[in-house]
């Protein structure tokens, strides 16, 4: 059984996943096209995303992914970036950007006046 | 949408009003054959998702209170420009913001960008959303 735990940092939550923690990262893929990909073709990209990830664990954990004209912004939570790296490698996806998210914010952390 | 004032809720209440009005009128002259073309711009009454990027050098070292003050910007620009554009959340990662937003069109994000004063390096509106439950 593994323990998750979860934290807040900057109002942002960090989860632990055992005594690993996991951070929550965006992935820039460009992809030309990709906002004309049929529903068929982005449940076949899905499956496949699925499948590296079932083979690379827990540790990594998709959450969604935002479809544009000509790309992927992808929501992960991961130990670190090489793991991200790795399920791009292996899915065959592109990842032209990595980044680290250090806060989440929205309406709500605006706080009251 | 696009030949409209972005900032023109009342306004569109006045465009429905058209087609009426313009029936009504041609009632009175007699019957005449309504123009083919629509009268009534094409006004989208659903909010479209869009991801923004912000280019911001030094955003992922901001503080709680660096958060908390580029929220409020953006929240008195939203309450600025009414109910039809809103703000979903915004990932701070490095030296960029990535920010999801409903608005039903491009040039209210970058009147909200303008308003509030942040960069919107690029818009793209999205055209779905998949996770784990699409390979399902």
């Amino acid at each position: 059984m593994v323990r998750r735990t979860c934290i807040l940092v900057l109002g942002h939550p960090i989860t632990f996943l055992g005594d690993l923690p996991m951070h929550q990262f965006v992935i820039e893929r460009d992809l030309p096209g990709a906002g004309a990909l049929s529903p068929a073709e982005l449940q076949g990209i899905s499956q496949k995303s699925c499948a590296v990830l079932r083979d690379l664990g827990p540790e990594i954990r998709w959450q969604q992914s935002y479809v544009t004209a000509d790309k992927l912004y992808c929501v992960y939570l991961a130990p670190d970036e090489h793991l991200i790296r790795e399920h791009a490698r292996r899915g065959g996806f592109p990842a032209d950007r990595i980044v680290r998210v250090t806060g989440v914010i929205g309406p709500e952390t605006a706080g009251a006046d | 949408m696009r030949n409209l004032p972005i900032d023109s809720g009342p306004a569109r209440r006045y465009w429905s009003l058209l087609p009426l009005s313009l029936a009504f009128g041609t009632c009175l002259a007699g019957g005449q054959e309504p123009p083919n073309t629509p009268v009534v711009p094409d006004l989208p009454d659903e909010l479209v998702t869009f991801v923004i990027e912000r280019d911001i050098p030094g955003a992922g070292k901001w503080s709680a209170q660096e958060l908390r003050d580029v929220s409020r910007k953006s929240r008195d620009a939203l309450e600025a420009l009414g109910p039809e554009i809103q703000w979903v959340q915004s990932y701070v990662a490095d030296d960029k913001v990535y920010c999801i937003y409903r608005a039903p069109s491009e040039q209210l994000i970058a009147l909200h960008a303008a308003k509030a004063g942040f960069p919107a390096n690029r818009i793209s509106q999205v055209h779905s959303v998949i996770n784990l439950e699409t390979a399902e």
